[in-house]
């Protein structure tokens, strides 16, 4: 016996073959227990695939504007510029630029590392240190230079925290425009609904009042007609008993007669 | 023409919508995307194994739904084509995937197997069976679990998995047949079974 082909294996156990073919295969399952085992294992597998649930999620904004660029220069430039090799790049670069223009200096002679920046000879007293007031200097001016900083990252949080919101706006606007779209839609299609429905009500409970007024009216007519055969029958029976109670008077009158004609002449 | 049921409804809705989105219509397209997101997703989830790659390549479906809608010939076979373009994407995520793990030092245990120390049987008992068969799903060679996931998870129809995939039926049902061995096969070798479950 031909064994069964993988397809048609898996045509039976997702129920795609004809009666004849199911039968055919059924006896195949009969004669070989290795198969039937196949088979079993299969179904108690899809049993349980059947216990792995879809996860909910929740679908990121699509800006279109952001879908339209996909494919543009300022787009590849953009990913470009996201790139961590080119972002490690560009930060050794400033870096780089940075020193020149701070004519950084790092000294490794002796037993100290100073790194300095600017003109060494200006920024060094004689004896090699800066004094106390050079120090103190340095201190105010990084304070300084702090406070700056301090500053500009307040003013950029502040745009960005701006830019968020109005993004995190015209994102709730948009929504309610399409709930209240698709609420609008439905109550539409609600109404629509409940139209044909009352339409479709009204037709029916005409078409029953007619119908019951129809068979009313029959029923009368002949209930009309069974009550007069009734009264017919009746005055038939009463003419009937009538002529019986005449012929029993005329009957009885004769027999009187006869008995006072009798009597009469016997005397 | 109007929509008699539900149903009905609900299949000229998303006609509707997926002509708008071809239109150029964004309010349409973002429609559809709330429409299928899910389903896209769980679909990634699925075969990935992995809920940030199956975010990132759910949303790059959808970028190349909307760089490609415009092609759709007939919106009926929307569903098909759009899995199409996910399949798309996954081979390409998965190809990447693989370069990257060839170039890495550090191959992880999902390369390699779904291999532990602690034993097979310590494994199960640390993890729901769903999970594992998540796993198993995920370690199957690509083109039986695309298959195994549409069929099982999608209620794709064996003419429309072939349709996607372009492939005969015949090879759609060799693919899920192979598959289901593999992942029986995966359960046996982890001493998961009947009495186990």
């Amino acid at each position: 016996m031909k064994i069964p082909s993988e397809e048609k294996i898996i045509s039976y156990l997702y129920g795609e073959l004809s009666s004849e073919e199911m039968k055919e295969m059924e006896a195949f399952i009969a004669k070989d227990p290795e198969l039937a085992r196949e088979i079993e294992d299969m179904k108690l597998l899809r049993t349980q695939l059947g216990k792995i649930e879809d996860e909910e999620v929740v679908e990121p904004i699509f800006l279109p504007h952001n879908l339209k660029n996909n494919g543009s220069l300022s787009y590849r430039l953009n990913r470009l510029l996201w790139n961590p090799v080119v972002g490690i790049a560009a930060t050794l670069l400033i870096l780089f630029v940075l020193a020149v223009l701070f004519k950084v200096d790092a000294d490794f002679s002796g037993d100290a590392v100073t790194i300095s920046f600017g003109d060494q000879s200006k920024n060094q007293s004689e004896s090699g240190y800066i004094t106390r007031d050079e120090a103190l200097q340095l201190v105010k001016n990084s304070a300084s230079q702090q406070t700056d900083l301090e500053e500009r990252f307040e003013q950029i949080s502040q745009s960005q925290n701006a830019q968020f919101t109005a993004l995190m706006n015209q994102q709730n606007l948009a929504t309610e425009q399409i709930i209240g779209d698709f609420v609008a839609q439905l109550q539409k299609d609600n109404m629509v609904v409940i139209e044909r429905f009352l339409e479709l009500s009204q037709d029916q409970q005409e078409k029953y009042m007619q119908s019951v007024l129809t068979d009313f009216t029959q029923y009368l007519e002949e209930q009309r007609e069974n009550d007069l055969q009734e009264i017919e029958d009746h005055l038939v029976n009463l003419h009937e008993s009538q002529q019986v109670k005449n012929l029993e008077t005329e009957e009885l009158l004769a027999g009187i007669i006869n008995t006072v004609n009798y009597q009469y002449q016997n005397e | 023409m109007k929509p008699e049921n539900l149903r009905e409804y609900a299949m000229m809705h998303s006609s509707f919508l997926i002509e708008k989105a071809r239109e150029g219509d964004d309010a349409a397209f973002s429609k559809l995307v709330g429409i299928w997101f899910k389903r896209i997703y769980n679909f990634a989830l699925k075969y990935f194994g992995d809920h940030d790659t199956a975010m990132e390549v759910t949303q790059k479906t959808f970028i190349a739904v909307h760089r490609n809608i415009h092609n759709i010939k007939e919106t009926g076979k929307f569903k098909s084509w759009l899995y199409k373009v996910a399949f798309n994407q996954f081979h390409e995520e998965e190809r990447r995937n693989k370069r990257h793990s060839f170039l890495s030092v550090f191959s992880t245990q999902k390369e390699t197997g779904y291999v532990s120390e602690r034993g097979p049987e310590s494994e199960f008992r640390n993890k729901e069976l769903s999970e594992v068969l998540k796993d198993f799903l995920s370690m199957l060679p690509e083109d039986q679990r695309t298959v195994v996931i549409m069929k099982e998870y999608e209620g794709f129809k064996f003419r429309e998995i072939a349709e996607a995939l372009d492939i005969s039926e015949n090879t759609a049902k060799s693919r899920l047949y192979y598959g289901l061995k593999g992942l029986r096969k995966m359960m046996t070798e982890k001493n998961i079974t009947t009495e186990t479950i």
